[in-house]
């Protein structure tokens, strides 16, 4: 593994997610930690790929990531299409994540009563936007 | 070296040395429980705190911390003292106040610091664990009641002895110290967690109950049951022997001890022992006087020299014999009897070996010692058994390979405890370790002749005999040892060690018995030629060439193979003396009978096989009626006058019997014997003496075969299930027993020494048959 | 455009508060049936599908544009202009999206703005199980610059530049710690990375594991580089599974990429990691312990002299450093030691990551500069004290810490700041405890703890941490003498002063602590036969204060064992013989009227 090897692999990477963007791809990452994991985590992630399969959509994509850090809020989802900022939801249920799937990840309006806040920490960016 | 002060003493010490040395040094003492000179500190019972005066408040635990340069170290100071204290109140919480039934109260270390500082109170109170007490275990009882969890048996084991019995089993408050499975100790028994532990948790179980500490007397003298002669404690109480154990480790004393030293004391009180002199009446042997006895047997060893030559009287020794009484008997048999061939069976290995040691140097061989086996970094075993023949080279060759980069190498045919140790395993096919020997010395050999390639083919991995030959030319500090087989010639590792003599530091030969040492290097009581062993004594009494045997301690019929044909040829002789302390299989043949003293009986010196040399106090009176060998032969040489016989020319050197290379050993002998079977030395001893201890009897339980797991599950067997083992030889029922470091379709023959059955099962000279295991019934 | 539209789906939920009664999907089928489109087009019902004032409505798939169904009436002419509005198929939104404004920023939220992330840059951003991700967000980088641009010694000059110390709790500083283990030539050398974590409240070297696995693995190799070992050694107890298996799957990728394995990098150096899963013991988290549970042997500390870095696993020089030390490691190689000795404190460098825990509204993991002090923490990042409780004491390092009060809340945190009130930073575990908690029950609880875990090897910790515990277990239950306060101390010190190893010599630690700080409390109990915090139940008297009770009847509601009787507008009465003092009714009680 040279070094043109390794910063091909972070181009290639970026470049999937950017045409990922062209192609309005949305991606829901789902916090899935042990705390998540234990809070419930894997009802939002069957909701999501239920929906999923059920629609038969393609651009949407769900991704398992770990624990945000916000423990008492678990579950929590992260929400990102193009184009907005992402938004995080927490305390979720099977029932509330089929709710934000429709409003926010199809229909682009996020769910005010169930984020949490909006934007992404500090020295966290989308690699493909920055 | 550093220099330190331990309460204001000023006290010099090597570099590394730890506060609780320096204390040592200074003379001041130090409370300790968890710690044994023998083994690295643990630091686990946090007695031993002590104070620097420049760090106040601070404890630190001496046992293990290194002492540095112009520390000031206080140990009674307040702190300190508050601390031990309360950890004394702290370990009697779950210790059980057993002192009126404890064999340890009255040397007791918990006894002894409760009592030095004064604790009256149980301010925590007291919580008695339910753990268990052991008793099914044989020779050592374990009260787990009274454990203070010191670990001291647990890291004795483990470091020393290399055994790894006993372990911490749980955690926390919970732990306890066990076996796995909980199952009864199946080790070798050396006794060394007894001696270690500092309460009553681990105790002897042939002195328990018996008496109370301060009633027994303390006498230093020395182990005879092999040629290491340890240096052993007997405790005795108005004259009789109530426990063995090791001497104490300091200055150069290691403070070990084995089974038979610490377990196979009652061997000496044993029903066999002779008490009183012997002669045979018309077919039968009666009791007689000492004056009576002996003449006797001045003038019938007088009438056999005249009518047929010295060199038709044998004299076996078992070397246990002191110095003094080897020189005064060697004088004595070769001025006044003329010289006649001297031998040994026991020791038989051993002497042949440094004859061969002498023959190649030309002069008196000077053997390693204690110190070059320390100073060496590199060890090499020719030959299996070593730590089976001498028990305490396990925990003396443990110690040493902990110093540093050190190479063990075993050249073995069989998987032996220090073949299990070895960072260089050399394990060729049975009964080829004399081929092997003779191979590798042409190979190094000025002449070169094979390449040392071509040893793979004894089974040996090509890789491994290039590290042994890189060893040998790196010029290290080598120390070889020489084990002997017990039924085999010995000469090719003999030959090599020979040649290896100028090359390396040290040879160590081994196989002596209690003063082989002594007799052979400083009494000189060995035969001006050849010496005779047991093959070439069966083929010279059927011959006629020798017509009497005197036996000093040993006894052919029980340590000789083919012993029908043994029995034949003794049955021939004119006559035999048995001089020794023990009533043997040989006594049932004996025309006169003298009891001897045990060693420990004896005044005088023994030299060990390490060079170490021991003086020697009775200990004991001589039993019954018995006599030092020494007295005995004042007896024999006034009887016999002291008139200066002229010295018989010596006999043409007896040809030495060719012992048939072991290259001819009988493979399969097609019979259906799918095994090949090898006699090999038992850790319990093989020797008159510690044969004759109930208590290690009971260890051996006889006839044992050992095969591996693969065998003893494919032919079915049970656990110490009884097995008839048949060789082309003879046939014999054993005790089967599974080893997994046994390799497939071999076998170990154990404890065959004094079965009549056992030794029937192999022949001198072949150290490995061919042999069939059937289960009985079947 | 019709054909962008496969599937139509209507909200049916049934919760709903602002539905009119419409039956939507009998009005969609009627609808598509006339327009002839009713083949083609799947209907799926679904729960709400936008803000529940607007409901029904109907999205339409896959695009996801949504439209109010507002009448039934000519709902086929409706529903045509609705196709007829599509503009390009994958143009997925509608309006502009309406509630921006009311969900807040994250850089306006305290408990993210407030933190600063450096070990946990990663967290919740990136697939775990991505090698490619932990690239394209600058993996590896680091690795790379310290293998082919840097010598060991440089690396280990950077670390040791950065000041980082110990995040394991001990606090040795790293840099001093590799350079120690880079001088010892005896080989092999071991990296160990410890994963034991076993503070109970403890669990941020399990989120480093689970979610920044390569962050770990690339520290490692570092470290391996800089000391000269070939082998690493992962140790995580075996009660994280899942960072167990995000471990195994991180191994394998950078095995597969050449990150391990033979000539990382093509720079000729190997370097290979395994993992051991731990069996269950929390004194296997001490370094010595640890190596012998790798050796197979029984987990109990050894003596020093020799250090580890001198003679550790199989008595080779070992560097043993935790999770999140060697998670620090790549962005010191990538930014330099400077920059990480420039956050924190002067001797308390870079940040730390607490798991905080307990009575505070915001329980996560927290990032901090080294010096922040507790308030911010507490109250700023946390959220403060969730319910309408009152803070009481905080406890950092788990059973080796002690407790904090609010006296001590403007302590900035860092490794040595804390010491004189009697506290220590430890591993990072905070929890924060309300008066709802007692502290003559948390010293038991961590005592307890201890007892269990302790591995038996040293007289004071074995049978003093007992009888310690004994005497807490007295006075819980009521049997307390005034005499066992000085008991209590001096067993705690004794234990403290003699210990083997910083299991025993940091197991007094919330005993002396909360007797220091909460010697009223312990009064109590021992004085009084009184638990103030309403939580040893044997000092609980199970009585009614029939002033303070606001007869709201809740307290009988919950009873199990229905041993409260209440009537409207009385005070409850509580039947002690009934009553199985299980706390129900005290914990439901508003008011704090049941004693």
């Amino acid at each position: 593994m040279t070094i043109k090897e390794l910063t091909e692999i972070k181009e290639s990477y970026i470049d999937e997610r950017k045409k990922e963007l062209e192609e309005g791809v949305a991606t829901v990452d789902v916090h899935m930690g042990t705390c998540g994991i234990a809070a419930g985590g894997r009802n939002v992630f069957s909701a999501l790929q239920g929906e999923i399969e059920r629609l038969g959509i393609g651009r949407v994509k769900l991704r398992v990531t770990g624990c945000a850090g916000l423990c008492s809020m678990e579950p929590m989802i992260t929400v990102h299409l193009p184009g907005q900022a992402p938004v995080k939801y927490g305390k979720l249920d099977a029932a509330k994540t089929r709710e934000i799937f429709y409003s926010h990840v199809l229909g682009g309006r996020p769910k005010a009563e169930y984020a949490i806040g909006q934007g992404l920490e500090k020295p966290q960016k989308r690699v493909e936007i920055e | 070296m550093i220099t330190l002060k331990v309460n204001d003493i000023e006290v010099t010490v090597p570099r590394g040395s730890t506060i609780l040395q320096a204390a040592e040094k200074a003379g001041v003492f130090v409370p300790t429980l968890c710690h044994d000179k023998r083994i690295a500190p643990f630091g686990a019972c946090r007695l031993c705190v002590v104070e620097d005066r420049k760090k106040p408040g601070s404890l630190i635990p001496s046992c293990f911390t290194p002492a540095r340069d112009r520390m000031e170290i206080l140990t009674e100071t307040p702190a300190v003292l508050d601390a031990v204290r309360t950890q004394l109140q702290l370990i009697l919480v779950n210790h059980p106040l057993d002192c009126p039934v404890c064999d340890k109260a009255g040397e007791c270390t918990l006894q002894d610091l409760v009592i030095r500082y004064n604790i009256t109170e149980s301010p925590f109170g007291t919580e008695r664990f339910a753990r268990y007490v052991d008793r099914r275990s044989p020779l050592i009882e374990r009260d787990m009641t009274r454990c203070v969890l010191c670990g001291r048996c647990v890291r004795i084991c483990g470091e020393l002895q290399g055994r790894d019995e006993l372990e911490f089993l749980h955690r926390g408050h919970r732990t306890v110290v066990g076996t796995d499975g909980g199952r009864p100790l199946d080790c070798d028994f050396c006794g060394l967690c007894v001696s270690t532990c500092p309460v009553g948790a681990l105790n002897d179980k042939l002195f328990k109950d018996r008496t109370r500490v301060w009633k027994l007397r303390q006498e230093t003298t020395v182990c005879s049951h092999c040629g290491l002669a340890c240096r052993a404690d007997f405790h005795l109480e108005e004259g009789r022997l109530r426990r063995v154990t090791p001497a104490a480790a300091s200055g150069g004393e290691k403070g070990l001890l084995c089974a038979r030293g610490q377990f196979g004391w009652r061997a000496f009180e044993s029903p066999g022992r002779l008490g009183a002199p012997k002669l045979r009446r018309d077919g039968a042997l009666c009791e007689a006087g000492w004056d009576e006895a002996v003449g006797h047997a001045a003038k019938a060893l007088d009438d056999i020299r005249r009518a047929h030559g010295a060199a038709s009287i044998a004299l076996l020794t078992a070397d246990h014999l002191t110095t003094e009484e080897a020189a005064a008997w060697g004088a004595f048999w070769r001025d006044t009897l003329g010289g006649g061939p001297i031998g040994s069976i026991q020791a038989g290995g051993y002497r042949r070996i440094l004859e061969i040691l002498e023959g190649a140097r030309g002069t008196r061989v000077a053997v390693g010692t204690l110190r070059d086996l320390d100073e060496a970094n590199v060890l090499i075993v020719l030959g299996g058994g070593a730590a089976e023949m001498h028990p305490v080279l396990k925990p003396l060759v443990n110690g040493w390979m902990k110093k540093g980069d050190r190479q063990l190498a075993v050249v073995s045919s069989w998987p032996d405890a220090l073949t299990r140790r070895a960072t260089l395993a050399l394990t060729v096919g049975p009964g080829l370790v004399e081929e092997f020997c003779a191979e590798l010395l042409e190979a190094l050999g000025p002449e070169r002749i094979n390449p040392p390639a071509d040893l793979a083919r004894f089974g040996i991995d090509s890789c491994a005999l290039a590290r042994l030959i890189g060893l040998l030319e790196e010029k290290r500090d080598i120390a070889v040892l020489v084990a002997p087989e017990p039924c085999g010639d010995n000469r090719h590792k003999a030959r090599l060690a020979a040649y290896l003599q100028d090359r390396v530091r040290a040879v160590v030969p081994l196989g002596g018995q209690a003063n082989s040492a002594g007799a052979v290097f400083e009494a000189g009581f060995t035969s001006g030629e050849v010496a005779v062993d047991g093959l070439s004594l069966v083929e010279a009494i059927e011959a006629g060439r020798i017509r009497a045997l005197y036996l000093l301690g040993e006894d052919p019929l029980e340590s000789l193979p083919d012993p029908s044909r043994v029995r034949q040829a003794m049955e021939k002789l004119d006559c035999i003396v048995c001089q020794g302390p023990f009533e043997t299989a040989v006594t049932g043949l004996a025309h006169v009978v003298l009891p001897a003293a045990l060693l420990h009986e004896k005044r005088g010196t023994v030299l060990s096989l390490l060079g170490e040399k021991r003086t020697l106090r009775p200990v004991l009176p001589p039993f019954g009626r018995s006599r030092p060998d020494g007295e005995i032969l004042r007896a024999l040489a006034a009887a016999l006058g002291s008139e200066a016989v002229p010295r018989v020319p010596a006999a043409p050197a007896a040809q030495k019997t060719a012992i048939p290379s072991v290259g001819a050993v009988p493979r399969d002998a097609g019979q259906g014997m799918p095994f090949i079977l090898e006699a090999v030395p038992s850790l319990f001893g093989d020797g008159i003496l510690s044969r004759q201890s109930p208590d290690l009897a009971q260890l051996r339980r006889g006839l044992r075969v050992v095969m591996s797991a693969g065998d003893f599950e494919r032919l079915g067997l049970a656990e110490r299930e009884i097995v008839e083992v048949r060789t082309p030889f003879g046939c014999a029922r054993a005790e089967a027993e599974r080893d997994a470091a046994v390799p497939c379709s071999r076998l170990l023959l154990r404890h065959a020494a004094g079965s009549a059955a056992g030794l029937s099962l192999t022949r001198p000279g072949t150290s490995a048959v061919p042999a069939a295991i059937a289960r009985i019934g079947t | 455009m019709i054909s962008s539209v496969s599937k139509i789906a209507y909200c049916a939920s049934r919760s709903c508060k602002f539905r009119k009664p419409i039956d939507v999907r009998s009005l969609l089928e009627r609808a598509l049936d006339e327009l002839g489109y009713r083949d083609r087009i799947g209907l799926v019902e679904t729960e709400c599908l936008i803000s529940c004032y607007q409901g029904p409505s109907i999205m339409f798939l896959p695009g996801g544009k949504v439209f109010q169904v507002l009448s039934e009436e000519h709902f086929t002419e409706t529903l045509k202009g609705f196709f007829a509005s599509l503009q390009h198929p994958t143009s997925p939104l509608l309006s502009e999206p309406r509630t921006e404004k009311e969900i807040p920023g994250i850089e306006h939220l305290d408990f993210f703005a407030k933190q600063k992330l450096i070990v946990l840059r990663n967290r919740g951003h990136i697939d775990a199980e991505s090698i490619e991700e932990y690239i394209a967000h600058d993996g590896y980088l680091a690795l790379y610059k310290a293998l082919t641009a840097m010598t060991p010694e440089e690396v280990i000059g950077e670390v040791k530049l950065s000041g980082l110390r110990g995040r394991g709790g001990a606090g040795f500083p790293t840099g001093t710690k590799w350079e120690e283990a880079r001088k010892y030539a005896a080989f092999p050398k071991y990296v160990i990375c410890n994963g034991d974590e076993g503070d109970p409240g403890a669990f941020m070297d399990r989120s480093v594991m689970e979610s920044d696995p390569h962050a770990v693995l690339e520290g490692m190799i570092v470290c391996g580089y800089a000391i000269g070992a070939r082998q690493g050694y992962i140790y995580v107890r075996a009660e994280y599974p899942l960072a167990l298996r995000m471990l195994r799957t991180a191994i394998d990728r950078a095995r597969e990429k050449g990150f391990l394995g033979r000539n990382v990098l093509g720079t000729g150096f190997d370097f290979d990691i395994d993992i051991y899963p731990g069996a269950g013991a929390f004194v296997c988290g001490e370094s010595t312990a640890l190596m012998y549970s790798i050796e197979g042997k029984r987990g109990m500390p050894r003596i020093k002299p020799p250090r580890s870095t001198e003679s550790g696993l199989w008595g080779r020089p070992t560097c043993l450093n935790n999770v999140e030390t060697f998670a620090n490691i790549p962005r010191i190689i990538l930014n330099g030691g400077a920059w990480f000795r420039a956050i924190g404190t002067e001797d308390s460098t870079g940040t730390k990551v607490f798991s905080l825990t307990g009575a505070v509204k915001n329980v996560g993991l927290v990032e901090v500069p080294m010096g922040t002090d507790l308030r911010t923490i507490i109250f700023e990042i946390g959220g403060g004290i969730r319910g309408n409780a009152r803070f009481k004491a905080v406890q950092l390092g788990g059973p080796s810490g002690g407790c904090l009060t609010e006296q001590h809340l403007h302590l900035p945190v860092t490794f040595d700041s804390l010491q004189d009130a009697g506290a220590m930073m430890g591993s990072g575990g905070v929890v924060v405890m309300d008066d709802t908690n007692c502290m003559v029950d948390v010293a038991r609880f961590f005592t307890q703890f201890s007892v269990d875990e302790s591995c038996g090897k040293c007289v004071p910790c074995r049978v003093g941490l007992k009888v310690m515990l004994g005497t807490l277990e007295k006075i819980i239950v009521g049997q307390g003498e005034p005499s066992d306060l000085a008991l209590l101390e001096r067993q705690a010190n004794h234990i403290a002063a003699t210990s083997h190893c910083g299991l025993g010599q940091a197991a007094p630690n919330p005993v002396l602590s909360t007797l220091r700080y909460f010697h009223d409390e312990y009064e109590a109990h021992i004085r009084e036969k009184r638990c103030p915090a309403l939580v040893c139940t044997d000092l609980i008297r199970f009585e009614i204060d029939a002033e303070a009770c606001k007869r709201c009847g809740l307290c009988a509601k919950v009873c199990p064992v229905n041993a409260i009787s209440w009537q409207k507008k009385e005070p409850a009465v509580l039947h002690q013989e009934k009553c199985i003092r299980c706390k129900s009714c005290i914990r439901a009680c508003r008011f704090k009227a049941i004693h």
